[in-house]
């Protein structure tokens, strides 16, 4: 709904303020008459509000005009809020009144107040006096005297705030107290007289009167109603509007009032710019309304923008949870694949088969394997396998290897290869291999061609080496070393053969052993240090002479004596 | 030496019995006092007025301006039943001798301690440990700036009382006003952690009870199956139909 002068709800209080206008240029109204014009309703909007207050500046323009000098006027005052008991009388002789909201006092009226009891009323056209609690107050003079407004209030017990307006016109305002007397230069101020102290001046409540003229001229009990060039009807005088707005002020010097003049949209905004304290009280108001009405619409638009988050982030999750619904299948399947990939994998394998990284842990081997010193000994050892086993001429290979080594630190010893078989056949001839040939089968003094070794045995020999021959990265300069997982490999080559039921019934572990006892004639192993563990001189020779990136070795020491192979 | 002592007594002997014969420790009494005259309830201004014109107060006229001033009304005829109920309100703890006479001058120990108790001081040091006394309540309300420097045996004129009463009546108005103030205080709070809370709550609810373009279609639909239906919801608000 758009807020502002044009609002269409006001029209119909736009029209009964310019018939009572129109009435009143006819004639004037009486108080309480049934004649009387009474503005409908609260007054609740700023649109009303904004109406008001700009009949009441046309009015109070005419009504705040000097007298010719010399000429002289009475004016009154009249009640406009009471708390508590409060009572009044015209002059000594009446009798006390109970104070009631539009009371009219006249020049030289007294005021009583009792305990927790104020009474606040509009002293001619210029000023507000509030009558604290307890007090003793008179009104001995309220006149305008050509140019001037004179008003004298006598405080004889209590406290009486006072606040003077700027209306055109000189003000001339005095307070009396028993023991002195004051004149107010300024906006107002509060002057008390009590036992303890005298006469005293404090600060005035210019908020609470504000707030007390504006309840007063905005509340549903207004019933005075300005028009054309009166501030009141023909029988009484209405000071009391002069409250509501002053006559034209001067220009302000407060930077809020001076950008407000630029943005004035209608003659009641002027109005309403140009007003001081009570215009100021209902800034305030206006401004609360506009501030809560701010809040609200940014509490709409916040929610509105916090419920479109919502929505949005609804959405990004749902498709998130879509996406993820769509990988999660995806994952499903493409497991489901591999662990039927693995399954046949493990069949073709014969099932139960250790990943190949895991053999040389298993019992029997890892008694050897596990003091090895580092895996690098360990891939090295593999390619020493291979070029121990490898005949003279291997078509496979790309290079002859030959039948003698010379072994390092033995001066004029060379050794025939192949010393793998010679220690293992025995042993696993002795724990029932058919397929191994026994210690007098072998001839110390030429290459062994494996003449008399059983077929598995063999296969086995020749599976070593073709194992060596697939990977001519080791002989090459700056290729890739032999690694852990080859060792591994060829370790499940041997185990192969040791499952092989051809073999006899050789025991499994006991057939690790022989192969890892075999092993010494390439590798010693410290079982107290791994650090001493290094290869044998006749395994360091076959490396330094075709592995390239075999780092040159020490002379081993002899082998250990202590080891049996039961054990 | 011996000579001069008695001398000291005879001279201490002879003031006190000079002041008593001459009333020098005696208060002074009004007769026909404010109270009197105007005892009644609706009688106030009048008792007022007249008071302010009294060169002291009697017990009698302080009894019955602080008893309108406690509760708004004094109920009683005697000077006896308003003393009973100074006492019972704690008026004159600390006092000593009894009810005093009610056409004599108030004394501003009392008046000082019934202040107190009207306006709930608990005082200082002193106060809190020995309670309520005369003494030290009117020096309570001297360093509170109700009251001028007097002695909690002088007496004060009718002006004076009633600009003790006006003044505690001034005190009473800023108590209530910072008591006022502090219960805004406390509101203002519990409505901002009230709103932070609601505010908090509806941006981590991931469902917003009334999303932008919700129809009554997706309640019922939420409300016949839930499960089913948030995302047919959402749905509908991400795109619109």
């Amino acid at each position: 709904m758009p807020k502002g002068i044009l609002d269409i709800t006001l029209i119909p209080l736009l029209v009964m303020v310019m018939v009572s206008i129109g009435n009143a240029q006819d004639g004037m109204v009486a108080i309480n008459s049934p004649e009387q014009l009474v503005v409908p309703g609260p007054v609740t909007t700023k649109s009303e509000i904004q109406n008001r207050l700009a009949s009441f500046k046309g009015a109070i323009k005419d009504v705040a005009k000097p007298l010719p000098k010399g000429d002289t006027r009475q004016l009154g005052a009249i009640v406009m809020l009471v708390t508590g008991r409060c009572q009044w009388r015209m002059d000594e002789t009446s009798s006390w009144k109970k104070a009631a909201v539009n009371d009219l006092l006249e020049p030289g009226a007294f005021i009583r107040t009792g305990l927790r009891s104020t009474l606040t009323l509009r002293c001619g056209l210029n000023s507000t006096v509030l009558v604290d609690s307890n007090s003793r107050v008179q009104l001995p003079s309220l006149m305008q005297d050509g140019d001037v407004l004179r008003t004298i209030v006598t405080i004889n017990r209590g406290r009486a705030d006072i606040q003077v307006d700027r209306v055109g016109l000189m003000n001339d305002f005095s307070v009396l107290t028993p023991s002195g007397s004051l004149a107010v230069k300024g906006t107002g101020m509060g002057v008390q007289y009590n036992g303890f102290t005298g006469t005293s001046v404090v600060g005035a409540r210019h908020n609470r009167m504000n707030a007390i003229e504006m309840r007063y001229f905005m509340s549903d009990g207004y019933k005075w109603l300005m028009s054309g060039g009166a501030v009141s009807t023909n029988s009484v005088q209405n000071p009391a509007t002069v409250a509501a707005l002053e006559t034209q002020p001067a220009s302000s010097l407060q930077a809020y009032e001076a950008e407000d003049a630029g943005a004035f949209d209608s003659a009641a905004d002027q109005a309403l710019a140009a007003t001081d304290t009570s215009s100021i009280t209902t800034r305030v108001v206006l401004a609360q309304q506009r501030q809560l009405q701010s809040e609200t619409l940014i509490n709409s638009i916040e929610q509105d923008v916090i419920a479109g988050i919502l929505a949005e982030q609804e959405a990004a999750m749902l498709a998130a949870v879509t996406a993820a619904e769509i990988m999660l299948e995806e994952e499903i399947l493409e497991e489901e694949i591999e662990e039927m990939i693995e399954e046949i994998i493990e069949d073709e394998n014969n099932g139960g088969n250790q990943p190949p990284q895991d053999i040389l842990n298993t019992i029997g081997y890892s008694q050897y394997f596990g003091q090895m010193n580092g895996p690098s000994d360990q891939g090295f050892l593999a390619a020493a396998m291979a070029l121990d086993l490898v005949a003279v001429q291997d078509s496979n290979w790309g290079f002859p290897v030959a039948a003698q080594i010379q072994v390092n630190g033995i001066e004029g010893e060379l050794l025939y290869r192949r010393q793998i078989p010679l220690k293992l056949e025995p042993l696993l001839h002795a724990l029932g291999d058919p397929n191994a040939r026994t210690l007098g089968e072998f001839n110390d003094d030429q290459f062994d061609e494996f003449t008399g070794v059983g077929g598995n045995l063999k296969a086995f020999y020749e599976d070593i080496a073709a194992f060596g021959a697939a990977n001519p990265q080791w002989y090459a300069e700056n290729g890739a070393p032999p690694n852990r997982t080859d060792l591994a490999l060829m370790v499940e080559t041997y185990e192969a053969y040791l499952n092989n039921p051809n073999n006899g019934s050789i025991n499994t572990e006991q057939g690790r052993i022989a192969f890892t006892e075999a092993l010494y004639v390439l590798y010693l192993t410290d079982q107290f240090n791994k650090e001493n563990s290094q290869f044998t001189p006749y395994g360091q020779a076959l490396l330094q002479q075709y592995v390239p990136t075999f780092p040159a070795g020490g002379i081993a020491p002899p082998p250990p004596a202590n080891i049996k192979i039961d054990r | 030496m011996r000579s001069s002592k008695h001398v000291l007594l005879l001279l201490m002997m002879f003031v006190v019995v000079l002041g008593s014969g001459c009333s020098l420790f005696e208060r002074t009494t009004v007769e026909n006092s404010a109270v009197v005259q105007f005892p009644g309830n609706d009688q106030d201004f009048d008792f007022w007025d007249t008071l302010a014109k009294q060169s002291v107060v009697t017990n009698d006229d302080a009894l019955h301006g602080l008893l309108l001033l406690s509760d708004g009304s004094d109920d009683c005829d005697t000077y006896e039943c308003r003393y009973e109920a100074g006492v019972a309100k704690g008026w004159f703890d600390g006092s000593w001798g009894g009810m005093p006479p009610a056409n004599e001058s108030a004394r501003v120990g009392w008046v000082a301690v019934a202040a107190c108790q009207i306006l709930k001081i608990k005082g200082g040091l002193t106060m809190r440990l020995f309670g309520d006394s005369p003494r030290y309540s009117s020096r309570e309300l001297t360093f509170m700036g109700l009251l001028p420097s007097l002695s909690e045996n002088e007496a004060l004129t009718g002006l004076e009382f009633t600009a003790l009463v006006d003044n505690i009546e001034d005190r009473q108005r800023l108590n209530k006003a910072l008591e006022a103030r502090e219960k805004l205080k406390e509101q203002q709070k519990k409505a901002k952690e009230a709103a932070e809370a609601k505010r908090i709550s509806e941006v981590l609810t991931p469902m917003h009870p009334s999303p932008i373009g919700g129809t009554d279609d997706s309640n019922e639909a939420d409300a016949s199956a839930p499960d089913q239906e948030d995302a047919a919801g959402s749905d509908r608000t991400t795109e619109p139909s």
